[in-house]
């Protein structure tokens, strides 16, 4: 473990897309936490403060999808990064009501793992 | 005035000012079961229009221009199914051929029928019952396309999905092979998997899937010698389409993990599946995957597809972690959970 490890939340509910996202990120020297839905990341973001980027799916059972989430993370833990995804809106980076990066499903790992470096080293 | 509830295209709009004809027509239609409105105004028959009458009747003196209009702009904005049956009483001495060319033109859409005043009851209130019964036919035919329409995009939801947990699996499948034969061996055992299950599930209407033939379809194929290696108990269950799919997959990771380091790569191993329900007010599934037998269990130094599989995917069907020993005796993987979360809602 080293100071600069950057932590990553990856929020998905689909169990397979998420440990193959989560297990890229760990492969590319990322520490990686996992949440099934907004509910669970609230609980580690309040457990985990060296979280520096969310990684969201848009489209999420429970009382808040990924773009509530996204909105929550940016009022009550501003300087996390957000990464948003989704297979069923069509969204583009300006478009998105956070400030944040948007890619459509199916994404690429490696491009994820990119934005993840331009972002936290932004 | 009108205080029942309609349906669409059950029931049969009036059209009739003159006198007390309405009233008549409407009595003569409710005496034989049937749902009538009767426009008495105008201006009523753009909304009353909207609301699908399955059958219009109209006499001939309803027939202005702004009713014959609105009639004509209502068949414009039919769908292809709907086939809408108007009848039309004239009187004889009524110009009828011009009538008729003339309504042939205004609403080349709609079926018309043309009755000669006075009429015969028998003949009105069979044709019209008649013709409610060739709308409720037509309402099920757009139902149906509907169905499919709906059908179609869960379809393309679906395979979207798999088409995704495929691409992870390989993707994910390939970071833990050392060698393209352990890939390719691995990859198509997991897909095989995910096969298998579909088909079960399928064969079971679409929905549903029972946990003996989950356990039954991926044990199966390592049954076969003699020797009886697997003991399997527990109640009938029905879990839901995800649960059941989950399950085969987590099931296929710990026989193939069996044949690699556990009890199914000796002849003497043996495995007990065995899952049971509490008899508590909120029911508790219990299900346990023990090995004995077999050579002595170490604890692997990296955890692997398998494991991490069973316990994200577990903890996300049943609400609870799975826990996984690694007994030097034998693997064991107990998860248990709320009943309600892996079987149908009803």
């Amino acid at each position: 473990m080293t100071e600069e490890l950057i932590t990553v939340l990856v929020v998905e509910d689909e169990v397979i897309i998420r440990m193959d996202i989560s297990s890229a990120l760990e492969a590319a020297g990322f520490r990686v936490l996992e949440a099934g839905n907004a509910d669970e990341a609230i609980t580690i973001l309040h457990q985990s403060p060296d979280i520096q980027v969310l990684f969201t799916d848009i489209d999420m059972p429970g009382s808040m999808d990924g773009l509530k989430l996204a909105a929550a993370v940016r009022d009550r833990w501003p300087p996390i990064k957000i990464i948003i995804t989704s297979g069923h809106r069509h969204m583009t980076d300006a478009s998105l009501p956070v400030q944040g990066r948007f890619f459509r499903k199916p994404y690429q790992p490696v491009h994820i793992i990119k934005t993840v470096r331009e972002l936290v080293l932004d | 005035m009108d205080g029942h509830n309609h349906g669409e295209l059950d029931w049969v709009l009036v059209l009739a000012p003159y006198r007390k004809d309405a009233a008549f027509i409407e009595l003569l239609l409710v005496e034989h079961g049937m749902n009538v409105r009767v426009c008495a105004k105008t201006d009523d028959l753009g909304e009353m229009l909207s609301q699908s009458p399955g059958v219009i009747l109209a006499t001939h003196e309803s027939l202005t221009n702004e009713t014959i209009d609105a009639v004509a702009n209502h068949l414009s904005g039919q769908p292809n199914w709907s086939d809408l049956p108007i009848f039309l009483l004239l009187d004889r001495r009524a110009p009828q051929a011009r009538i008729r060319a003339e309504l042939e033109k205004r609403w080349p859409q709609a079926r018309q029928m043309f009755f000669q005043r006075p009429v015969v009851s028998l003949e009105l209130v069979s044709g019209i019952q008649s013709a409610l019964l060739a709308r409720l036919r037509q309402r099920e035919v757009r139902d149906s396309f509907e169905r499919e329409k709906e059908l179609r995009f869960e379809l393309n939801h679906r395979v979207k999905n798999i088409l995704a947990s495929v691409t992870s699996i390989f993707r994910m499948t390939r970071r833990g092979a050392d060698t393209i034969d352990a890939l390719t061996t691995d990859f198509e055992g997991r897909l095989g998997a995910l096969a298998n299950v579909h088909s079960a599930v399928f064969e079971q209407g679409g929905d549903t899937v029972a946990l003996r033939g989950i356990v039954d379809l991926t044990l199966k194929p390592y049954s076969a010698d003699t020797t009886k290696r697997f003991r399997i108990e527990g109640p009938e269950l029905t879990l839901t389409r995800e649960a059941g799919t989950t399950l085969a997959l987590c099931l296929h990771e710990l026989v193939t993990n069996a044949i690699k380091y556990g009890a199914l790569s000796t002849v003497t191993g043996r495995i007990s599946v065995i899952w049971e329900v509490s008899t508590s007010k909120q029911p508790i599934l219990k299900l346990e995957w023990i090995e004995m037998g077999g050579p002595p269990v170490k604890e692997p130094s990296r955890t692997g597809y398998g494991t991490r599989y069973i316990r994200s995917a577990l903890a996300a069907v049943f609400g609870e972690r799975p826990v996984v020993t690694f007994d030097p005796k034998g693997l064991r993987c107990v998860v248990s959970g709320p009943l309600s979360n892996v079987v149908p809602k009803n």
